[in-house]
């Protein structure tokens, strides 16, 4: 099998997670697409090099993560992106689609879950999401660049938000 | 009599002991008696379905909500094969995988998509030249010169002296001996720091990419590309103990066949000792080199290594533990010619361990000082462990390079280091900053390690007398603080210690390390 035909396997069973957890931090959608993509050619050059490709998908969550936070840090053309970035948050916790009664309905039966969302803090946010997407907790740790016991602590909190909210609904 | 069960109904897990069993985190055999003890406790069992249930919340918005407000645009493989093929990727133009996806109406379109893609997004925003980018010209670059790499001449100083070239000295530059001046290094180096301050500057014909850090060994890094091309040029790394590597491509001389290979990396020697005989001030310089070779490995902070002048050559001789740590130092020292390694490795003594007593338990004193109160305020053995290394490691840290300042001082005491040359002075005075450093760095950590049972101070160094002075008290001041770690955290002892004393103890010592330190520069 090729480096390119190897990429696209990762490519297909990666990629969609990579791209919304970055969205989910708070990439804009061309940076969370352009991100992915030098995730995925780093990638490419080590499957090139025939380098060693165990635990692939936490290196590309790393690899990823790492290049966004350089970004913000760069402050080069983020405005937008950071803008849009919480247009997704907004969008996902607050606006109702407008004239989609049945959306409307459904938001009503969710509120709970939207307040108790919007109770849990970025980490906590990015720590379930990283462990919904199967990444184990010291996977997560060195994605987010934090200590193991800090995603232990942040996903106990965010399931006890969470379960006390879901309680009895 | 059986032991009692660790968990037991009344005796609970910690909310996070009780996730990490859900979760298949924890070893079977700690895990075992956890999801047992949940089977008969209510309150435990209660707090594992309030974690199922947030995991269900959780899902069911991920499912409803966000996922699909952050679904990818379609075509990503396709925008990134467009990228692959740019970047001349192995038969990306021919990837079966590609076309079979891809009807051929799109496929036949996607170039002239790509392009005019490309044209808008150039003339609508015209790229900021950033590290990034450079970096992924100067990989295509390198990889369109394909096996026709340039020679590349690397180059290693300190003080503007030439030294030799060794691997240990180039690996921890991220420099690949074989391709020197690879941006793709440059890049792996960089991306994997989390805290950098990147520079991108053109200069005439050149861009000039310099990374600023202070993770790790390195410093500064300069990678300079032509502006016409990208084609790396020059690489510049300055490493923390003042060594400075310098790579740059060969002039363009039409070259010999036979010298025209690929990794034609040209290294540049020292001066040969020649066969007349070394002056004294190169082999004082020559001894300073090799205890900046060994600092590098860590091998001057307490192993029986030694350096003797034997002629015109240094003997470097010692007994190690293992037969991997000699061959480590003797691949430190591969790179002088002129030093002589003589290493053994130190074999176990079967009679001595037929002898050894084993310890009397009826004689242990009460345990280390700290321990109720860490059992107490960290009920997790991971946990209390983690402090318990973290803090010993932290003492022994100052007090092996407390040893070394002791040694170094012992080698050099101030008329000798007054009779170096300036240059050898400098790269002395250099060492034992860095041994310096590494105490203060180490104190630092103590500091905020301690922060709960003892405020540990960090006042700037004051240090009023000579180095050479102050490292037999500093050195007494890391054995003390040592001590008392060991007492408090990790071992009995019958000196009649309290828990309050051996505290103020550590304090004390601690403060007086640091005040003979000289004040740290900016």
């Amino acid at each position: 099998m090729s480096p390119t035909e190897a990429l696209e396997g990762y490519f297909g069973d990666h990629y969609e997670s990579l791209y919304r957890f970055l969205r989910s931090s708070g990439a804009g959608e061309p940076v969370a697409e352009d991100v992915c993509q030098e995730a995925f050619l780093k990638l490419h050059r080590h499957l090139a090099e025939s380098r060693p490709t165990h635990q692939v998908r936490a290196w590309l969550f790393r690899v990823a993560y790492r290049a966004w936070i350089d970004r913000l840090r760069e402050g080069q053309r983020e405005t937008p992106a950071q803008e849009s970035a919480w247009d997704l948050w907004g969008r996902v916790l607050r606006d109702p689609a407008p004239g989609a009664e049945q959306e409307l309905l459904a938001r009503e039966r969710h509120e709970w879950l939207r307040e108790a969302i919007e109770r849990l803090s970025q980490v906590e946010r990015q720590a379930l999401h990283l462990r919904a997407d199967g990444l184990r907790y010291r996977e997560i740790a060195e994605v987010l660049g934090v200590g193991y016991w800090a995603v232990v602590d942040a996903v106990r909190r965010a399931l006890d938000i969470l379960g006390e909210e879901a309680h009895g609904r | 009599m059986a032991a009692e069960p660790r968990w037991t109904a009344g005796n609970h897990p910690t909310p996070q002991e009780l996730l990490l069993a859900r979760e298949d985190e924890l070893p079977r055999e700690e895990a075992e008696p956890i999801v047992a003890h949940i089977h008969q406790c209510w309150q435990c069992r209660a707090q594992v379905e309030r974690y199922k249930r947030g995991i269900d919340a959780y899902l069911k918005f991920r499912e409803t909500r966000l996922d699909p407000a952050a679904a990818p645009a379609a075509g990503g493989w396709l925008r990134l094969a467009a990228r692959l093929r740019s970047a001349g990727a192995d038969a990306v133009s021919g990837s079966a995988g590609v076309r079979r996806r891809v009807p051929r109406a799109v496929w036949l379109a996607l170039p002239v998509a790509a392009a005019a893609l490309a044209a808008v997004v150039f003339l609508a925003v015209p790229a900021r030249l950033t590290a990034n980018v450079v970096f992924d010209r100067a990989i295509r670059a390198e990889a369109a010169e394909g096996s026709a790499v340039s020679r590349q001449r690397v180059l290693v100083r300190r003080g503007g002296r030439l030294l030799a070239v060794d691997d240990v000295v180039l690996r921890q530059a991220h420099i690949e001996p074989s391709r020197p001046l690879s941006a793709d290094s440059f890049r792996a180096w960089h991306d994997s720091l989390i805290s950098k301050t990147d520079a991108v500057t053109t200069v005439d014909n050149e861009i000039r990419v310099e990374t600023t850090t202070r993770e790790g060994l390195i410093a500064l890094a300069r990678l300079e590309v032509t502006r016409f091309d990208y084609r790396p040029r020059a690489k510049h790394v300055e490493l923390r103990d003042g060594i400075t590597i310098d790579v740059e491509a060969v002039a363009a001389e039409t070259p010999a066949p036979d010298e025209a290979e690929p990794a034609a990396a040209v290294r540049a020697a020292p001066p040969e000792a020649g066969t007349a005989s070394t002056t004294a001030a190169e082999r004082e310089a020559l001894e300073m080199e090799v205890r900046w070779a060994l600092r590098r490995i860590d091998a001057d902070l307490g192993e029986p290594v030694e350096i003797q002048h034997s002629g015109d050559r240094l003997v470097v001789s010692g007994t190690l533990d293992e037969a991997g740590r000699k061959d480590q130092i003797e691949e430190a020292l591969r790179g002088f010619p002129q030093v002589k390694a003589e290493l053994s490795v130190a074999e176990a003594d079967a009679d001595l361990l037929a002898r050894a007593q084993p310890i009397d338990a009826g004689r242990a004193d009460a345990g280390p000082l700290l321990m109720p109160r860490l059992v107490q305020d960290l009920p997790d053995a991971e946990i209390r462990g983690t402090f318990v290394a973290g803090a010993l490691g932290d003492a022994h840290e100052m007090l092996r390079h407390s040893w070394a300042l002791r040694r170094l001082a012992e080698r050099y005491p101030p008329a000798s280091e007054a009779a170096l040359n300036a240059e050898v002075r400098s790269s002395l005075r250099q060492l034992v900053a860095a041994h310096q450093d590494a105490i203060r760095a180490a104190a630092t950590e103590a500091a905020a390690r301690w922060k709960p049972y003892a405020a540990l101070e960090t006042p700037p160094g004051t240090a009023r007398t000579g180095w050479q002075e102050a490292a037999p008290r500093a050195l007494a001041s890391a054995q003390g603080l040592d001590h008392c770690t060991l007492r408090l955290l990790a071992a009995g002892g019958a000196d009649g210690l309290t828990v309050g004393e051996a505290l103020q103890q550590l304090r004390a010592d601690h403060r007086q390390l640091l005040s003979l330190l000289p004040r740290e520069s900016p």
